[in-house]
């Protein structure tokens, strides 16, 4: 314990540093233009969309997993109230309204149910958000007055900017989406309240201790994780055209929950890279056949035990390499 | 009651708690007021860190007020959570530094300062005038490092930074969220000379300031240097209480907590040396058990310790000692294999470099950490029968167990109660005994008397004197002169990873305590930099 510095004189500033904040939206606005310029085919543009839309949506539970230090495993029921709120508000309200309800209705969801949950312990919270999940799935197929059940609601519409239309359109709004939740992620980790989170995940009792309620930092985190998984909520009912039962399952919390595990917990990339392993290479591995799934799950797990920082992992010692070839 | 007690005075009343059938704390009154240190000393066990958690609102009292005085009127603070209780500025330094090991120093120190709900969210939306704040808030943190000394420092991660910088770093943390009260719980613990002396300059510094201060420590010295007055517990009450001396100098108090052993503390090396116990074996027989050639240990690309050579034989015991951050941890892991290391390690005779810690434990190495590593929720002998079972089993296990009760019968005595019930001195027995179970002819341990009362010192002493007596090599790391010169042959003495003075104990006296502890650095960058 008492002899951890080297003894040789260390680096300044080798501590996360804090990032100048439009660098990161910059550069994904600028990556959104490339793409449209490129011009890729319809499928791999959707591809990117559903990618872009998931990393929207996983960009709250990289807040929850990687800064609060929290497990969800009921965050499709956030993605659904955003999906919902959209197939029934969009085409007679217009989208900002649609966009709104659905950020409303999942972040009250997601305070009481952060009220009432996150006084257990981990694992039990985690089974309990499990139960939510399960239970928003169970609403939305038998609601069928408003969701009209396992038929779901079709022909919902879609965002359009910049004179767009099609899948561009909503890509553009997943783009800008992106870079502004981004934004905010990357705000929020440098403010005392994403800093209060942090040390209320590492040090429960030190965080108390200075006056931090650790307890109200994880519902804070939980309810943020639900707005962004409403917005992608919507992005994915868009593009896939309606809103149906399926598209909210399970599956679809265990995918944003894998993102920033994999990609690496509380990177500001994390949610792109993320969705981009997580979405877009099970599609392009398609022509495996049977066998996607396997190759899929074999890299998943390999990652999982090989890089238990995820993709950042190597990042970091690649720039790290870097930086000391130079230096 | 009149309450003619200043504004500011906290004051507790009647404060008890038990967990399950021990109770920790019975009905202690207590009382800091402004500009004014109480000293607070005890045995282990006897309350005085759950006193401590009780005032910061860690732990819940069963019995008893806590109240903060605010001139005519008075916070009542019995049920008000941690966090309450630091938002009225009542502020505490945990043991070991709670830091997030990820972030520089200067962020660590920026989670202190206090910023309002509505400020906090505007900054978390990324508004511009956060910029403003977030700047303001960085030279509040660099001001509060410039008064540690640490503001060269501010950039690294705290994880970088040794112990005691780490508990400077919390102490800027408590500088910058401007607390009244400041609950200190062994803040000298693991600290070298000179990081000390700047922890208790900056507490006298708080305490002029107008800062009331509850002071946890074992370290009498320091109590007399900065305590107004002084409180002993034993067994969760007060024992004693009243000005530092008088209450020193109380007969039941020395006959309880102090007895003789208070020269242990700063090792009286004015004293001649107490005749070292000689090994079992007047002169070395035959090849050393543990043979250490060239060692370098390394932090990543830094070798912290170089060119560290000594041997051990049976029945001897090695003492390494010098300020913090001289490498002496550093050498027991890399002879343990915990970190990289170069040069030649051998245990009898066998090579152990190319080999991984386990295998290393297999052949009879064996390694006591300074963190205490007891399954809490076993009880000791399954924690006990744990270590053996993972151990080689050389011996039966009843013939193990009988080992740690020659050594700690006190451990034993409590065998089928829960590891986390034993008080911090029964834990380290309960560490060693777990070390012994597996059998081994050698064993490292890294600062065995860290935190403990010093009544303890000579159990331990007269414990390793008798496991070097059963034939086991012995290397231990330790601020405590008084246990090395008890429990040791030798001495090796180091400054910034590198050894500096190596020789029998007897000649280990005060003038070459002084040049290890005091003397010239050798021209190696020095690790610990910590300007007053």
């Amino acid at each position: 314990m008492t002899t951890i510095a080297p003894a040789a004189p260390a680096r300044r500033d080798v501590s996360p540093a804090r990032h100048w904040r439009w660098t990161q939206p910059g550069l994904l606005l600028t990556g959104g233009a490339l793409v449209l310029l490129i011009d890729p085919g319809p499928f791999d543009l959707r591809v990117i969309t559903l990618v872009v839309a998931y990393a929207v949506a996983a960009t709250g539970f990289n807040v929850l997993v990687g800064f609060a230090g929290i497990v969800s495993i009921g965050n499709s029921v956030f993605l659904a109230a955003g999906g919902y709120a959209w197939a029934l508000l969009a085409t007679s309200y217009g989208p900002l309204v649609a966009l709104l309800a659905g950020v409303v209705l999942a972040a009250v969801i997601a305070a009481l149910a952060g009220v009432l949950l996150l006084r257990l312990r981990a694992y039990y919270f985690a089974v309990a958000t499990l139960a939510l999940g399960t239970l928003g799935t169970v609403v939305v197929r038998n609601w069928t007055a408003v969701t009209n059940g396992d038929a779901g609601i079709t022909n919902v519409g879609y965002i359009k900017v910049f004179g767009l239309s099609g899948v561009p359109s909503i890509f553009v709004a997943a783009v800008v989406l992106l870079a502004l939740v981004s934004f905010l992620q990357e705000a929020l980790r440098t403010s005392p309240v994403g800093q209060a989170m942090i040390i209320g995940r590492y040090d429960p009792p030190a965080a108390e201790g200075i006056g931090v309620s650790v307890a109200y930092t994880r519902v804070v985190a939980f309810v943020l994780s639900a707005v962004t998984a409403a917005l992608g909520g919507a992005l994915i009912a868009q593009l896939a055209g309606g809103a149906f039962p399926d598209q909210f399952a399970t599956t679809s919390a265990i995918s944003l929950l894998v993102i920033p595990i994999i990609a690496g917990r509380g990177w500001r990339w994390a949610p792109l890279v993320g969705a981009a392993i997580v979405i877009a290479l099970p599609e392009y591995l398609r022509f495996l056949a049977e066998y996607r799934l396997v190759v899929y799950g074999a890299a998943v797990v390999l990652v999982a035990l090989f890089l238990p920082g995820g993709v950042h992992q190597v990042v970091r010692a690649v720039a790290e390499r870097l930086g000391r070839s130079r230096g | 009651m009149a309450e003619r007690r200043p504004a500011g005075t906290l004051v507790g009343r009647g404060l008890s708690v038990s967990f399950g059938p021990l109770t920790a704390v019975d009905g202690v009154d207590i009382e800091i007021g402004p500009g004014e240190c109480v000293g607070v000393i005890g045995p282990n066990g006897a309350g005085k860190s759950t006193l401590l958690n009780l005032l910061s609102g860690a732990v819940p009292a069963d019995r008893g007020s806590v109240r903060l005085l605010r001139g005519s009127t008075e916070v009542r603070l019995d049920r008000a959570a941690a966090r309450v209780r630091a938002r009225h500025g009542i502020a505490r330094l945990f043991q070991t530094a709670r830091l997030v090991p990820d972030w520089s120093a200067r962020e660590n120190v920026e989670l202190g300062v206090r910023t309002a709900g509505p400020a906090a969210w505007l900054e978390a939306l990324g508004l511009p005038t956060s910029k403003r704040r977030a700047a303001r808030r960085a030279r509040a943190a660099e001001e509060a490092l410039a008064r540690v000394g640490l503001v060269e420092r501010a950039g690294f991660r705290s994880a970088e930074l040794s112990l005691g910088q780490q508990r400077l770093v919390e102490l800027a943390r408590i500088l910058v969220a401007d607390a009244r009260i400041l609950l200190l719980d062994e803040p000298f613990a693991g600290l070298s000379r000179s990081a000390r002396e700047v922890v208790a300059g900056l507490v006298a510094q708080l305490r002029d300031e107008g800062v009331g201060i509850l002071l946890v420590e074992h370290d009498l010295s320091q109590i007399r240097k900065l305590a107004d007055r002084l409180v002993v517990m034993d067994h969760g009450r007060v024992l004693a209480a009243g000005p530092v001396e008088e209450t020193l100098a109380d007969p039941e108090v020395v006959k309880r907590y102090i007895g003789d052993v208070e020269l242990e503390i700063g090792g009286a090396l004015e004293e001649p040396a107490a005749p070292a116990p000689q090994p079992v074996a007047e002169q070395r027989s035959g090849p050393p058990m543990l043979q250490v050639r060239d060692l370098r240990v390394f932090y990543g690309p830094v070798a912290a310790v170089d060119g560290v050579s000594f041997d051990v034989a049976a029945g001897e015991g090695l003492g390494l000692v010098g300020p913090n951050g001289a490498g002496k941890s550093t050498i027991l892991r890399g002879v343990a294999g915990l970190l990289r290391a170069s040069g030649d390690v051998e245990l009898a005779e066998q090579p152990l470099g190319s080999l991984a810690t386990p295998d290393r434990y297999r052949r009879g190495l064996a390694f006591v950490p300074q963190t205490l590593t007891a399954v809490v929720d076993l009880t000791v002998e399954e924690n006990l029968r744990l270590s053996w079972l993972t151990g080689t089993r050389a011996d039966r296990f009843a013939e193990a167990l009988d080992r740690v009760g020659e050594l700690f019968p006190e451990v034993l005595d409590r065998r089928s109660e829960q590891a986390g019930a034993l008080s911090g001195g029964q834990r380290q027995m309960l560490a060693i005994g777990r070390a012994l179970m597996a059998s081994p002819r050698t064993v490292l341990l890294d600062e065995p008397t860290a935190g403990l009362a010093p009544g303890l010192v000579p159990i331990f002493a007269d414990a390793l004197a008798r496991l070097r007596a059963t034939g086991v090599a012995v290397v231990v790391v330790e601020h405590n002169l008084g246990l090395v010169r008890a429990a040791c042959t030798h001495v090796l003495g180091l400054q910034a990873g590198r050894p500096v003075w190596h020789g029998p104990t007897e000649r280990f006296d005060a003038a070459v305590a002084h040049e290890v502890f005091l003397g010239a650095q050798p021209d190696t960058t020095q690790e610990e930099q910590v300007h007053s």
